[in-house]
């Protein structure tokens, strides 16, 4: 093994190693703990960095380890993989310095990073897997570290969700793993490889194709929340702002819409699942859910139960765009991978912000908040327009690819339900930025915490504001090299569609 | 300088126009300026008196973005510099208050986008630049605002929804047709293509919407109804005539368009038609003109300008020959209300009324005469001799128009409707001619 085959390795290293330290850190070795997750962060950030360098100028990265007879857990490092681990790796150093300013004084705090640290590790594995079974166990790796996270306030509300939460995502990964050992047995193979590796299987076994297709997406789906499987999401709410944060925008939710990428173009082949006629139902139920997420968002009056079912209704776009099947739409499916997450982390940093500073929870605790809290608001209202698609916000960059892929399949319904999402969006923000901006400041707040002349801690503030800044960027600087949409550009060309 | 070099500077300029009042929209950096209202104006002012054309490229938004000027573009930003401002003048906020300050970021973002979709080249930014506009536009006509205000900020914002994502679809098209933003290779390729038609109904829901073209006239009336004279200033600077050159930049020329063409044309004298009605049955002749007027005379110029573009649609050489008035008419359009609005129209729901605006104008000469004051002693202290002279002329103007602007002569001006409008119909009539 060459230095090029650790480095994914290493990759999952930097975060599972300050993990289990930190899981045996005294609850007041604060500095230890904060020099830890930092430190594991940004080794992290750096060695990413090495590998984005690395691929862009076709450099190879594999880790292969034996696991079980003729599967071994591979670890492949591919312009898809290194989106998400780049999305994920720099969210969680955000994320970091955001949960160390939240959970300031909380207690459990070795407890909570050293999960949120195998979280990151878990969804990287994720990214990285090289084949099925590799993804299977990053997965499920995923469910249980996020399950602590989810029940980490100990109320009895949080135990429930927890329990709904491990129902669903168990239950997923069941029949994902019901899915991948069928799989295997019809094919002997596991191994993701661009354009599929079914194109040769013969037509008698269609049918058994179309089941194991069903089998695999409905067990992602559960996890990327597609309806009628999404109702652990909402619940899960309850989980504090940075668990939140990470859910929505890196872990939970994207590893799912991931899964659905990596099925349909890795082990289908995007040309078979278009022969098979699995592409089409897949497209109606992410519209479905596309709609349906957000109208229900309209009616929540709680700020992260509204924000739960517009992600409910975003990340279906990911799972459009990989429907409708073409070069165009992918690059809108896969970038919004990453705009999502940009816009919804600012959205949850935001909701975070308003809970800890001023204890509102509800839309209707909201008026007046943006005279109170301006730049949390400026922040949270960045990253609302571009969920509407407002340019030149990320959010307009995703929609664009999409409606635009669409059109050039042949799909214009697809525009319809992009308008009707754009409409809805903007029926479900665009009121709460009212209030926040324009109505009159309340007598006093919920529960009001002051930090000196600054409207909230700086560990709070800076994390939106950073990401509020990089979901602008992201739309404003679409052309640069290294931008999500050139980089899933790059990914629709080296993955689906070259010869 | 060297003429390198005055292109360079033009250049900047032209870029420095758009990015600066968006960097002064920040209130922490504006709250510490004095007048920043007017400060964001200076490089878009300096724009309009640069003598060549000049453009710049700039590799950002979906196809990379580009702000360039021409003499067509230069009429319209003249008169946006000028009645932004005035706008910026008679709404300046007392400093102290952090409700003005949030005032002043959105007027300088709603001033950002309007400059943007001016100067831009392409589609993708004006879209962009018009959705940052629209935006603003509708904090600006909500905040603070009564039931009615909100009222009409609720519709306004419904309008906005609906004309983007109606443009968004055209822009869909676009992309799908070509990879060229540039407004001249989209109207051309536009109008070679089987899907034109929906591209041309798509413009046409957007920019009726927006412009407050009849029948999309209902969020106008309800704007100028219950905003300030600010807003009904800046509701023709921004919303209307932004919109109505979107209209001409975005509409595709081709000459077998009857149909369509037609359609224009009928709206456009339905829109003439009615406001000719509604002005007439209003007792203009009696109460002079109000508000509610000067709404129908923005429905009726709208209308008018919708006619002549079916007409033009219909017949492509009437286009070719007459395009070149269309820029300096809008322009004379939106001095021209501003004039009569600033003027004569009655508001009463806003701070500063006719009654003491003349006092207003009279506190405002005293303010710039203390300012040429302070200038002149710093002139004298840096011994800068130009300065000096221009604060002696400077002085010496001011001083004249106190003369001629008594308190009581400036009562008679602004309360003279019949004045008024004959200054409204030469001014507009002496744009025209300059423009010819």
């Amino acid at each position: 093994m060459n230095w090029n085959d650790w480095i994914p390795l290493l990759v999952l290293m930097s975060s599972l190693l300050p993990g289990l330290l930190i899981f045996s850190l005294a609850e007041e070795n604060v500095q230890t703990r904060v020099m830890l997750n930092l430190f594991g962060a940004l080794a992290k950030l750096a060695l990413v960095g090495l590998m984005l360098w690395g691929v862009y100028h076709g450099h190879h990265y594999e880790t292969r380890l034996p696991l079980l007879p003729n599967l071994d857990l591979v670890l492949r490092v591919g312009p898809l993989s290194l989106l998400f681990i780049t999305l994920s790796t720099i969210l969680w150093l955000v994320t970091t310095v955001y949960a160390i300013g939240y959970l300031e004084d909380s207690p459990h705090r070795s407890r909570f990073f050293g999960f949120f640290s195998l979280c990151v590790t878990a969804t990287v594995g994720v990214a990285l897997a090289g084949n099925l079974i590799s993804f299977l166990l990053f997965y499920e790796l995923l469910t249980l570290a996020t399950y602590p996270l989810i029940i980490h306030r100990g109320t009895e509300e949080a135990r429930q969700a927890g329990k709904i939460y491990l129902r669903y995502t168990i239950s997923g990964g069941a029949l994902l793993l019901i899915g991948t050992v069928w799989l295997y047995s019809l094919t002997g193979s596991l191994e993701f490889t661009p354009k599929g590796f079914l194109f040769n299987i013969g037509e008698q076994h269609y049918p058994a194709l179309i089941g194991i297709f069903a089998l695999l997406i409905t067990g992602l789906g559960v996890k990327a929340a597609l309806v009628p499987l999404h109702g652990w999401l909402p619940l899960a709410m309850i989980a504090p702002a940075p668990v939140s944060a990470l859910l929505h925008a890196v872990a939970v939710v994207k590893a799912g819409a991931f899964g659905i990428i990596r099925v349909v173009y890795d082990v289908f082949g995007v040309e078979f699942s278009a022969g098979l006629g699995v592409l089409k139902p897949l497209a109606w139920l992410a519209a479905f859910t596309i709609i349906y997420g957000s109208l229900r968002a309209l009616f929540q009056n709680d700020l992260k139960r509204r924000l739960a079912y517009s992600t409910i209704s975003q990340v279906s776009y990911i799972a459009l765009g990989v429907a409708i099947a073409g070069p165009i739409a992918t690059i809108g499916g896969v970038v919004h991978l990453v705009h999502q997450g940009l816009m919804k982390i600012t959205l949850f940093f935001c909701a975070g912000n308003l809970a800890e500073t001023l204890g509102i929870h509800k839309i209707s605790e909201m008026n007046g908040v943006g005279r109170r809290m301006p730049w949390t608001m400026a922040a949270f209202t960045i990253g609302a327009f571009g969920m509407i698609g407002a340019p030149p916000i990320a959010g307009f960059i995703s929609k664009w690819y999409l409606g635009l892929g669409a059109l050039n399949n042949d799909q214009n319904w697809v525009i319809f339900v992009l308008a009707g999402s754009s409409l809805l969006n903007a029926a479900y923000f665009l009121p709460i930025l009212h209030r926040a901006w324009f109505m009159p400041l309340p007598e006093s707040w919920p529960d009001e915490h002051h930090f000196g002349n600054k409207e909230t801690a700086w560990a709070l503030l800076l994390p939106p504001l950073v990401t509020a800044a990089m979901a602008l960027a992201a739309g404003l600087l679409v052309t640069l090299p290294f931008s999500p949409l050139e980089w899933a550009k790059l990914i629709s060309v080296r993955e689906f569609y070259q010869p | 300088m060297s003429s390198a070099m005055n292109i360079e500077f033009y250049t900047m300029t032209l870029w420095i126009a758009v990015i600066w009042p968006l960097v002064l929209s920040i209130p922490s950096l504006h709250s510490r300026l004095p007048w920043p209202r007017h400060l964001a104006l200076l490089p878009a002012a300096v724009l309009t008196v640069i003598p060549i054309d000049v453009s710049i490229e700039i590799p950002w938004l979906l196809y990379g973005t580009g702000f360039a000027i021409d003499g067509n573009i230069r009429w319209i930003l003249g008169a946006v510099v000028v009645i932004w401002f005035a706008a910026a003048t008679i709404s300046l906020p007392a400093k102290e208050k952090a409700s003005s300050n949030y005032s002043t970021t959105f007027y300088l973002l709603s001033l950002a986008g309007s400059l943007g979709v001016l100067l831009t080249t392409e589609l993708v930014a004006f879209f962009s630049f018009s959705t940052l506009m629209g935006y603003s536009f509708y904090a600006l006509l909500i905040q603070n605002g009564n039931s009615a205000r909100q009222r009409a900020g609720r519709l306004y914002l419904y309008v906005l929804i609906v004309a983007d994502i109606a443009l968004f679809e055209a822009l869909l098209l676009v992309a799908f047709t070509t990879e060229h933003f540039q407004y001249e290779m989209v109207r051309q390729t536009m109008a070679d293509i089987s899907s034109s038609s929906v591209y041309f109904y798509m413009v046409l829901i957007g920019f009726f919407l927006k412009a407050a073209i009849w029948p999309f006239y209902f969020w106008l009336t309800a704007a100028f109804k219950s905003g300030s004279r600010t807003i009904a200033l800046l509701l023709i600077a921004g919303p209307v005539t932004m919109s109505l050159l979107g209209l001409l930049r975005w509409l595709p020329v081709r000459d077998d368009i009857y149909r369509l063409g037609l359609i224009m044309q009928l709206l456009g004298a339905a829109a003439i038609l009615h406001s000719a009605l509604k002005i007439f049955t209003s007792g203009i002749f009696k109460q002079g003109l109000t508000r509610f007027n000067t709404t129908w005379l923005i429905v009726a110029f709208t209308g008018l300008l919708s006619f002549a573009l079916g007409t033009t649609m219909q017949n492509p050489t009437l286009s070719q020959h007459y395009s070149y008035i269309v820029y300096p008419t809008i322009s004379a359009f939106s001095l021209s209300l501003s004039l009569l609005i600033l003027t004569t129209v009655k508001i009463h729901s806003e701070p500063e009324s006719v009654e003491n605006r003349p006092v207003l104008i009279i506190n405002t000469f005293h303010k710039l005469k203390k300012w040429l004051h302070s200038t002149q002693q710093l002139a004298s202290g840096l011994k800068l001799k130009t300065l000096a002279l221009w604060d002696k002329s400077g002085s010496f103007v001011i001083k004249q128009y106190q003369h001629i602007c008594s308190e009581q002569k400036i009562k008679f001006f602004v309360t003279d409707w019949k004045t008024n409008i004959t200054l409204f119909l030469i001014l507009g009539l002496a744009i025209t001619w300059l423009a010819i």
